[in-house]
């Protein structure tokens, strides 16, 4: 059944290689047309078996640590919350994942860059009540994307981020949390990195607290970042 | 028969024995040893073509990290109807290598590797399943190696390089319609040598 003057297009489309350009043009020719969708059907038995016929590796170890390191914190985090809970991040230090750094973000930048958001204060403080610690305190965040909404619950040296309504981080990137002991250096990278599901997360913010007188959180790669890369979406201050 | 339980825990052992699409029914519900469990069985298979593709390994570790992160959030997205879980993590290997092949400024770097991977993570059989999948790989590269070359070339310059038609044509000198050409009729014979093999292939 080659009656289709596109027919030849079907093989270029199961393997890739067609233009995304032009990608959706053949594509909506394809719902209309029965030639080339059964071609596509016939030939895209031979394209999955190819992707198998590749001379055959072990992937490396620390693929499998940085990938289940991930998942294991994420999983955690969602049994622990339910089914509407969110699959926060709490990344361990190992290999390429925290070396995968972009461009610095000087600390002036970022700086300005919170100015212009309007963050420098304004913490609302809620004494008590925080999982029935007396000292525990709520903090409503200075800043937030619209829509969204954010708490930080301390309690002596630890602290919660718990945020609704917050867009998922773009394609390839992750949510980190960050220090800033507004001492005129770059804010201190931590190792907990999340996503949302259904807008939602609770993160743990690590680290040493004393000092510290704004968490923040950025977008960055997978892995995240040593210093931060793009402007914060989110601010609390501690202060 | 399924051997997956409801509202239970399964121990490593018995999640070791569970079919992989019963194992994705426990990854929709972020059941991460689980996963651990779909990730022993496809990752080096996900390596393999990674690296085939990117020609480099931190390239191709990137690529896989990326794939199974993503296969992680989006586990609900499987439809056993599709096909095999296998395929389903290759599809988006592949996916994500071409997407790192063309956005890439130096298309052709692949080719400069890391010398000598193939023996420093050359995989070893272990199962009978293993074994099996070597054997229809081992058909497949057959089948393929068995077309014309201008035939193969093209097939493999597009599926294993992430190259576009045009980019073919322009590479081989050749109208795009006959590269077009070339690539049905590879896989039209490819179809009809490894008729066999569907009838075995998960």
């Amino acid at each position: 059944m080659n009656s289709c003057p596109r027919i030849d297009d079907a093989a270029s489309y199961v393997l890739r290689a067609i233009p995304d350009g032009e990608w959706e043009g053949y594509a909506a020719h394809v719902s209309g047309c029965e030639a080339c969708a059964a071609k596509i059907e016939e030939l895209s038995f031979v394209a999955d078996a190819l992707l198998s016929a590749v001379p055959q590796l072990s992937a490396p170890p620390e693929i499998r640590s940085r990938v289940m390191s991930v998942v294991r914190a994420e999983s955690e985090l969602l049994q622990a919350s339910g089914a509407m809970a969110d699959r926060p991040v709490r990344q361990e230090s190992s290999g390429r994942l925290r070396l995968q750094w972009l461009r610095p973000w000087p600390a002036a930048v970022l700086a300005a860059s919170l100015l212009a958001l309007g963050i420098g204060g304004g913490a609302v403080l809620t004494g008590g009540g925080s999982e029935g610690d007396p000292a525990a305190r709520s903090i409503a965040c200075a800043s937030a994307p619209d829509g969204a909404s954010c708490r930080m619950r301390v309690a002596g040296e630890d602290a919660k981020l718990v945020v609704a309504g917050l867009k998922a981080p773009p394609e390839g990137r992750i949510y980190q949390v960050w220090l800033d002991r507004d001492n005129g250096t770059a804010p201190e990278p931590t190792e907990a990195l999340f996503s949302v599901r259904k807008g939602r997360a609770s993160v743990n913010v690590p680290g040493n607290l004393r000092g510290v007188k704004q968490v923040l959180v950025t977008d960055e790669p997978l892995g995240g970042s040593e210093v931060p890369t793009r402007q914060p979406v989110i601010a609390a201050s501690l202060s | 028969m399924s051997r997956l339980r409801k509202n239970a825990d399964h121990s490593p052992t018995e999640l070791r024995d569970l079919a992989d699409e019963d194992l994705m029914q426990l990854v929709r519900r972020g059941d991460a040893q689980a996963f651990e469990v779909v990730y022993e069985r496809h990752s080096s298979a996900a390596f393999s073509l990674a690296y085939r593709m990117c020609g480099a390994r931190s390239a191709a570790e990137d690529v896989v990290q990326e794939s199974f992160l993503s296969l992680w959030r989006s586990g609900a997205r499987y439809d056993r109807a599709r096909g095999s879980v296998r395929t389903w993590v290759l599809g988006i290997v592949h996916n994500r290598a071409i997407d790192s092949l063309r956005r890439s400024v130096v298309h052709d770097r692949r080719r400069a590797s890391d010398e000598g991977i193939e023996e420093r993570f050359e995989a070893r059989e272990r199962t009978e399943v293993e074994v099996g999948r070597l054997d229809e790989a081992e058909e497949i590269r057959q089948a393929l190696q068995t077309l014309p070359t201008e035939q193969s070339r093209v097939i493999e310059l597009a599926y294993f390089g992430g190259f576009t038609q045009s980019e073919i044509a322009t590479m081989i000198d050749t109208p795009i319609g006959t590269v077009k050409g070339r690539m049905r009729l590879g896989l039209e014979k490819m179809r009809a040598q490894l008729g066999g093999l569907r009838e075995v292939m998960p």
